[in-house]
């Protein structure tokens, strides 16, 4: 009976996994080099070496200045023109001629049939779900909540270390006027530490996204609409990270004391700049 | 090639100046664990593939900002299971790794597979059947950190990266996920002895 690898040696049981593993129906080996290098080829050079261009871009040297000016001259050098200005501290956006290559976002209504078997935004790789106090004790950062009346309080949070000084990440269920977007959201509110010199936040957008300068409590704040863009962070080192949410495809972010946030879900401009001025 | 394959590291650079034959030969060096960390993360075999594809592509572009010097492969493996779980809430799906692994049973042998090792054949029967019930029963982290390091045999840091952690907290968040699937073996002991006391 299986007491004996729940109550065995460390050994039993590991063996007995990497056992089953040799049992996973893992799809059969292919050769991926000759689709990925006719890509390639078609594509011509890594768009990314325009992001080098301009300015060596290494995150741990650049100063604020020159991420707004490489976000410049990277719109100008995609050819797009965009009316405002774009700058605001520690984000960068980048734009493509391409629409990001991920498929378009899922329906907004949440998939049927399917039972949900974990918590609202448990699929969403949030990162573990904590108490608001414990995400406010843990991270190098003042978490905000919004006040607005009617929204309520959170119903879950989850707390990640996937950048320095860890995301704190609101979720709230459906409610009037936030309908469910993804995985039994409504709103989903992404805080987490951003010096401009240290983490970079990176919007693609594509062709299809529009992007406005907004001001949030008097603080630089851009609001992202249409297509669905694709979200990348450049990590401690320039790894690239890649952020796995998606919900809507609208987001608002914006940077406030050495904080960058964002929202999701809201169902346009005027809400979710409701939600955001409502962060205390 | 020339007398010795190239490292990593050199065909990294290479690629990184637009040499698609090098790349080409990265792909191929890491394409198998690049599809299986796809298949793991969005339970569907036939979307790995493509996932996988993508996600190479994907890397590509971004060679200009990998760090040189840095290991290849985490950082593909990051993008890797990236791609995967978009794909997977994309098309609206659930974790069905769990779901995958109940099916295992009734599977045909993947191709290419030879058949069960007489090691495999000691697996099974019961124990088999509680694991697969334990594990998925399991949230998709602590099942994902045990199919990496048991089942794909994945270094520490690899396994970090593809989850997104701090690759000093592998260890220890593994310990807990073997730890939890203990209690979730333990469980289905109860439900299937009812009423011993197991203390």
């Amino acid at each position: 009976m299986d007491s004996r690898l729940a109550r065995g040696p460390d050994e039993d049981l590991e063996r007995a996994l990497r056992e089953l593993g040799r049992s996973v129906p893992f799809p059969p080996d292919r050769d991926l080099s000759g689709p990925v290098g006719a890509r390639l080829r078609a594509e011509g050079p890594p768009r990314g070496s325009v992001v080098r261009m301009p300015l060596g871009l290494r995150p741990a040297r650049t100063l604020r200045r020159a991420v707004i000016l490489a976000a410049a001259l990277l719109v100008l050098a995609a050819g797009i023109a965009v009316a405002g200005r774009l700058g605001l501290p520690g984000v960068r956006v980048i734009f493509s001629k391409t629409p990001p290559t991920l498929p378009p976002t899922a329906s907004p209504s949440p998939p049927q049939g399917s039972p949900t078997p974990g918590a609202p935004g448990s699929a969403l790789g949030l990162g573990e779900r904590v108490t608001l106090q414990q995400a406010r004790s843990s991270v190098g950062f003042p978490v905000r909540v919004p006040s607005l009346a009617g929204l309520g309080a959170p119903d879950l949070v989850y707390r990640s270390y996937d950048l320095p000084g860890g995301r704190v990440s609101l979720v709230y269920t459906p409610r009037p006027g936030f309908p469910a977007a993804v995985d039994g959201v409504g709103l989903l509110v992404t805080q987490f530490h951003g010096q401009a010199e240290r983490t970079l936040l990176e919007k693609m957008a594509g062709p299809g996204t529009k992007v406005r300068g907004v001001r949030v409590h008097g603080y630089p704040g851009l609001w992202f609409s249409g297509a669905p863009h694709e979200i990348l962070y450049l990590g401690p080192g320039g790894r690239i990270e890649q952020d796995t949410i998606r919900l809507s495809g609208d987001a608002l972010i914006w940077q406030e004391g050495g904080v960058i946030l964002r929202l999701e879900g809201a169902p346009n401009l005027a809400e979710a700049l409701r939600v955001a001025n409502s962060m205390g | 090639m020339e007398g010795r394959p190239l490292e990593d590291a050199e065909l990294v650079d290479r690629a990184g100046r637009g040499d698609v034959s090098a790349y080409e030969e990265l792909v191929r060096r890491h394409q198998r664990v690049a599809v299986r960390v796809a298949f793991l993360v969005g339970g569907s075999a036939a979307e790995a593939e493509d996932a996988a594809q993508e996600a190479f592509v994907k890397a590509f572009r971004a060679l200009p900002r990998f760090r040189a010097g840095a290991p290849f492969r985490p950082w593909l493996l990051a993008i890797v299971a990236n791609e995967a779980r978009n794909r997977r809430r994309a098309a609206g799906r659930r974790d069905r790794l769990a779901a995958r692994f109940a099916a295992v049973e009734g599977e045909d042998r993947p191709r290419g597979d030879a058949a069960p090792s007489p090691e495999e054949a000691v697996l099974a029967g019961e124990d088999r059947e509680a694991l697969l019930r334990a594990l998925s029963t399991m949230r998709p982290e602590d099942r994902l950190v045990i199919a990496y390091r048991y089942f794909l045999e994945l270094p520490e840091a690899e396994t970090a990266a593809a989850l997104g952690w701090p690759r000093g907290t592998v260890k220890s968040r593994l310990s807990r996920a073997l730890g939890r699937l203990r209690e979730a073996l333990g469980k289905n002991d109860v439900s299937e002895v009812e009423g011993a006391d197991h203390g």
